[in-house]
């Protein structure tokens, strides 16, 4: 501005600091600070509109409302957690304990412990993969379509069925253990419900062979390269030990009966 | 205009501007960007989910605790504390899909009329619809499901335990037939969208469903107890 009104010849800064202009030259520059303020006044009262509708007054006191309640949550649930695995001591001290009465009983706790490894209900460690999967940071404009650009539970379906396929034998969404009628929907792995949405990012824990874990997703024309088109970001990083813990949600069979005439 | 109006006029826009300024500044601060919104989504979703963990974690631990009573209270009797044991084998078994089941449900029929349109990810979505709608156990073409089970193409086939299958599939289901019914036949759900890929699905109510348990050998090589664990 200040430059052009000099080129112009309608400004001159005398060597005692004082600017002085010709009268187009002040109607000039009054012009533009009034269209500046006009500018600025109209982006005030939108981005104010814009605050009513989007962000109330009161966005700021639930999002710290909610935060309190995620904290309470997150403390409570690690409290269940921990009597959960002290009730599941007792019961395998109880096992045990019952295994030396009898000899059949024995046996059947043995069987026991064997079958809640594979149902997955035990805690397991092992060498494996860890793959985090976050929602696409390319800048994307409004004519394309948004949701390609977001982590959806087909994703997370093909990623944890390829994990499958290479052989792994534990394996957990955002430390919730996979188990036969986990259901990946919004709200992420629960068993029957479904709740909530999701919420990015995603972390898939796999114990197995780490090699074959990770080849299988990085094979040209892979589910990384897939998804790495769409910008979705994925990393998957080797691990020598992780660890899966055990399916922790209620076990009920309503339906479901052993076939009897076996 | 005179100099000194001229001056006073800008001194006058120049204050309301920086007035402006200080108070779009100001409000920009307050919301935190566009971010806002978003992180209350992203709390309020956080809760429901930890919500309804919190409901799984107290169930589990009251079937724990009822598991424990019973091994206390049978602590003395042999027999009865044998069938304890057996009939927690038999859930953890049922869970693991090492035991034949049956119970009510469905059997689903799914077919191609062009070739080659039924792929891996079809599957997928069907038995993701069943768990979520509580299937209690499934199985397609007498594969049974189970934790490790992977659906995946491999040359003209679709592989399920590793074993190769081609059309038609057979998917049996125990549970709520209704509600799994209701799963699949939604508008807008996965029968919808499949029949737009000239793939038919057919679906029985049934009474009684028998689901073979898994048939393959269940070991595994690399994941152990965690040593920790008392």
């Amino acid at each position: 501005m200040y430059w052009n009104l000099n080129t112009l010849n309608l400004c001159l800064l005398r060597s005692d600091g004082v600017i002085y202009m010709n009268k187009t030259a002040q109607q000039a520059l009054i012009a533009m600070v009034v269209a500046l303020a006009a500018f600025l006044g109209m982006l005030q009262f939108k981005s104010s509109k814009g605050t009513e509708t989007l962000y109330p007054a009161s966005l700021v006191s639930t999002i710290s409302s909610l935060q309190g309640q995620v904290d309470e949550l997150e403390e409570t649930n690690q409290k269940l957690i921990n009597e959960l695995k002290e009730c599941q001591a007792s019961i395998a001290t109880l096992e045990k304990k019952a295994g030396e009465s009898n000899v059949y009983i024995k046996e059947l706790t043995e069987q026991l412990d064997k079958v809640r490894i594979l149902a997955g209900l035990t805690e397991l460690e092992g060498p494996g993969v860890r793959v985090t999967l976050d929602d696409s940071n390319m800048a994307i404009t409004d004519d394309q379509n948004v949701s390609a650009y977001l982590v959806h539970e087909e994703d997370l379906l093909n990623v944890i069925n390829e994990l499958k396929a290479a052989g792994a034998e534990a394996i957990s969404l955002n430390g919730q253990r996979l188990v036969a009628n986990t259901q990946i929907k919004c709200g992420g792995p629960t068993i029957i419900a479904a709740t909530g949405r999701f919420v990015p990012p995603f972390v898939i824990e796999a114990i197995g062979d780490p090699a074959a874990l990770e080849s299988i997703l990085i094979q040209p024309g892979g589910l990384y390269d897939i998804l790495k088109f769409w910008g979705i970001q994925i990393k998957i990083d080797k691990v020598d030990k992780l660890s899966v813990p055990g399916y922790y949600g209620p076990i009920n069979f309503k339906y479901a009966r052993p076939v009897q005439s076996k | 205009m005179n100099k000194k109006s001229g001056q006073l006029a800008i001194m006058v826009v120049s204050i309301v501007l920086g007035i402006m300024l200080a108070a779009q500044f100001k409000n920009v601060q307050k919301v935190g960007g566009t971010a806002s919104i978003q992180r209350a989504e992203e709390l309020a979703a956080r809760v429901q989910k930890l919500t309804q963990e919190n409901e799984d974690l107290q169930k589990q631990i009251q079937q724990f605790q009822q598991r424990i009573k019973e091994y206390e209270q049978s602590a003395q009797d042999t027999g009865q504390l044998a069938k304890t044991v057996e009939s927690e084998l038999q859930q953890a078994r049922m869970l693991a899909g090492l035991t034949d089941v049956e119970g009510p449900g469905l059997i689903i029929t799914v077919d191609e009329n062009v070739p080659m349109a039924i792929q891996y990810d079809n599957l997928l979505s069907i038995v993701n619809e069943l768990n979520a709608a509580g299937a209690e156990a499934i199985s397609i073409n007498e594969q049974r499901i189970i934790a490790t089970t992977e659906i995946r193409n491999a040359g003209n086939h679709i592989n399920i335990n590793t074993t190769p299958y081609s059309p038609p599939f057979t998917i049996k289901v125990i549970g709520d037939a209704d509600n799994l019914e209701k799963a699949l036949t939604l508008r807008g759900g996965v029968i919808d969208i499949l029949s737009t890929y000239n793939i038919s699905v057919r679906i029985q109510k049934k009474d009684n469903v028998v689901i073979p348990k898994y048939s393959g050998v269940l070991e595994f090589k690399y994941a152990k107890p965690v040593s920790s664990e008392k």
